[in-house]
């Protein structure tokens, strides 16, 4: 093999490449070549009988119905699709109501009456409030299925929590407490941080008192009258 | 909440047995393939069925996923062959390992038979070290029958990329055996 001269032409040949009108014509006279391209076929035809072995190759005969068997017993993600959304949902209806009743609830009364007593202050011509409805009555709340430490920990045991509803309001967070007892105590933390960055008090008790609304005084401010008949 | 889920749209919540129906008829069609291409990397029929089933498992798993069903046989494809590289390789080290404890050498029933086997053997070795996108090419072509526009389809890769890929581990691999036929009679 001692003709080098299209040696790369002709092995690319072998490969399916057409040889250039100068290169073939040399071939067609160069025994040494010839061989060069006898040699490159014969590597080409042993690879494709090792390939052929891949495309001879089948399963055994009971490999459908065994696949068939394993995927059925498999994981299906699409299954719990029916639930997702609405369950997506519902979490978002709790989020809307438990941001949005908290900020209907009126001031506490000691918070009223410490903005009040301030000397620099006058006090307010009057203070009128929404009506409130009754308190709704709530259960006790149930232990997480965390444990009793974290709930503890996150549960200052000094005070009682009033929750004020107004009317219209009620029958949503009648809703929102009774979740509570399937289960979720992080809705109850959530609602109750919201009021004033408060803690819950108690995993046993969060209990909802009606309103207790101090005597409303209504009177004049000095110099009041002077003002108005101007 | 029954009342509000019940006034979910119906597109929404797909026909669970419909996608079931389709899967099978996928199934039928393409165990086959999957099987070939796990084979193509490990060559060893049971290890490639194992393979295909967990391709098919994953793929039954995911089917809703997948937006472009006509896709599916190449998406199975890539699957399988993914996961045979997984197994080969694990495979690899653990016959590694095995390898330094005990070499034991075939037993060829005849001298030719032998000969076959370790030409094979030397071919597939050199397969297996081809860059993995050639390796591919090379594999699903003998599958598909050096049919490149299936191959094509198969990766979803133009035909002409798929040709370039095919010389190119066509021409990596004569280099790399050529000393593996000099001592060959000629035919």
């Amino acid at each position: 093999m001692a003709c080098q001269r299209f040696t790369d032409a002709i092995r690319a040949h072998a490969l399916g490449v057409p040889l250039a009108a100068e290169a073939a014509a040399h071939l067609s006279a160069c025994q040494a070549c010839q061989s060069t391209l006898e040699a490159e076929r014969r590597v080409l035809a042993t690879i494709n009988e090792a390939l052929a072995d891949v495309a001879a190759a089948a399963p055994s005969a009971h490999f459908v119905s065994r696949l068939r068997a394993h995927v059925e017993v498999a994981p299906r993600r699409w299954a719990p699709r029916r639930w997702v959304m609405p369950a997506i949902a519902a979490a978002l209806t709790l989020l809307v109501v438990a941001r949005f009743v908290p900020r209907s609830w009126p001031e506490r009364p000691d918070a009223r009456e410490a903005s009040s007593a301030g000397p620099t202050q006058a006090p307010p011509a009057a203070s009128v409030r929404p009506p409130i409805a009754k308190a709704i009555p709530v259960a006790t709340v149930p232990r997480t299925r965390r444990g009793p430490a974290r709930t503890a920990a996150a549960i200052r045991p000094a005070s009682t929590p009033e929750v004020l509803v107004p009317e219209r309001e009620r029958a949503a967070v009648g809703r929102l407490f009774a979740s509570l007892r399937t289960g979720r105590p992080e809705v109850v933390s959530m609602l109750m941080n919201l009021r004033g960055g408060e803690a819950v008090t108690d995993a046993q008790a969060v209990t909802i008192e009606p309103l207790r609304i101090d005597p409303v005084v209504v009177s004049q401010l000095p110099g009041a009258a002077a003002i108005l008949d101007k | 909440m029954h009342e509000w889920v019940g006034r979910w749209p119906d597109n929404l919540v797909s026909d669970d047995a419909d996608l079931e129906r389709e899967f099978e008829a996928r199934l039928r069609d393409s165990s086959g393939l999957a099987f070939s291409v796990a084979y193509g990397v490990l060559r060893n029929r049971a290890d490639a069925e194992e393979v295909a089933q967990d391709a098919f498992a994953r793929a039954f798993g995911r089917f809703r996923q997948l937006r472009e069903r006509e896709a599916f046989r190449s998406w199975l494809t890539r699957m399988a062959w993914r996961l045979a590289i997984d197994r080969w390789r694990s495979d690899r080290r653990r016959a590694a390992r095995e390898d330094a404890v005990a070499e034991e050498p075939l037993s060829p029933n005849t001298e030719d038979v032998a000969a076959a086997r370790e030409r094979s053997a030397h071919v597939w070795l050199a397969i297996d070290k081809l860059p993995e996108k050639l390796r591919l090419v090379v594999v699903l072509s003998a599958i598909e029958g050096h049919d490149t526009r299936e191959v094509a389809t198969l990766l979803d890769l133009p035909e002409g990329t798929v040709k370039s890929r095919l010389f190119a581990a066509r021409k990596t691999l004569a280099e790399n055996l050529r000393w593996l036929v000099s001592d060959l009679p000629t035919r």
